[in-house]
């Protein structure tokens, strides 16, 4: 009998610990992205900046340019397609701080920092591609983005951010790579 | 990027492939793919979301599937005699809740 005693209290308590876990999951995490969200943006777009003032540094100018051909009227040996992207979550604080702006209207600055991290994610992962294939420019960059969706209409919160451009290498390149 | 499976075709995203002269256009090719991840990753995405970042599962999936899409759309080129691919263009389209298109087009040409 005793073994039963047991095994009941313990059902209890594993059904006490799973409507625990249901009921405080969602404030809780709300709690932590209140918290965190912000602080860990911030710190993310610091490192980008850093890594893009870095390659600007090593080019002497930024290497991206959206004009349609390359500044340099020079004989080419190499182009080629390169592309970035950034699926990002904004976070649920973002998130429900944007549903309470569908009310008033207005700037919402929290957003705008997760969307230039991605945007700046990307570029910067331009650079770093062409600086890696020593590559002297890149032309043509164009930025899209993209809600997601896939598999369940939850992740459609999701945003996708793509670059994409083309690398040119000069025939007498300057780049000591 | 450009120069796929030991067959050297180039792709540009600008009109012109710089330094060299298009000879030939063979018209619009394109590539599609549609794609999606497993539960599991769909989940992790979820609890990552919670502070919000990058979901870096999410981030290869789109990469793979746009590697795919330009991979059906340089195979086309070549199938057409193509040795390079102008003015690349990519675009995504949620086609239903359930599932994103990736469509890359561009312009299948002969350079010297």
């Amino acid at each position: 009998m005793e073994i039963w005693d047991v095994l009941g209290l313990l059902f209890v308590f594993l059904i006490i610990l799973v409507i625990a876990f249901f009921v405080f999951f969602g404030p809780i995490s709300f709690l932590i992205s209140m918290i965190f969200s912000r602080r860990k943006h911030r710190k993310m777009i610091d490192d980008v900046m850093d890594r893009v003032s870095s390659t600007v540094n090593e080019y002497g100018r930024d290497p991206l340019t959206n004009k349609k051909n390359p500044s340099k009227n020079e004989q080419i040996s190499e182009a080629k397609m390169i592309q970035a992207n950034f699926v990002l979550g904004p976070g649920w604080w973002n998130q429900w701080i944007a549903s309470w702006h569908t009310l008033f209207g207005g700037n919402i600055s929290s957003f705008d920092d997760v969307l230039m991290l991605a945007r700046q994610d990307v570029l910067q992962s331009l650079r770093d591609q062409a600086s890696e294939g020593g590559f002297d420019e890149v032309v043509n960059v164009r930025l899209e983005s993209a809600r997601i969706s896939y598999l369940s209409a939850k992740s459609s919160k999701y945003i996708d951010v793509f670059a994409y451009g083309t690398a040119i290498k000069y025939a007498n390149s300057n780049l000591s790579d | 990027m450009s120069e796929d499976q030991g067959t050297s075709i180039i792709m540009v995203s600008t009109e012109e492939v710089p330094g060299r002269r298009i000879v030939k256009t063979m018209g619009v090719v394109s590539g599609s793919t549609v794609r999606a991840k497993h539960v599991g990753k769909d989940i992790f995405a979820g609890l990552k979301n919670i502070v919000g970042g990058e979901l870096k599962a999410y981030t290869e999936l789109l990469g793979e599937s746009r590697d795919e899409a330009i991979q059906r759309m340089l195979e086309e080129a070549i199938g057409r005699g193509a040795n390079a691919v102008v003015n690349v263009r990519m675009a995504t389209s949620a086609i239903t809740p359930g599932a994103s298109e990736i469509l890359a087009y561009g312009t299948a040409v002969v350079v010297e």
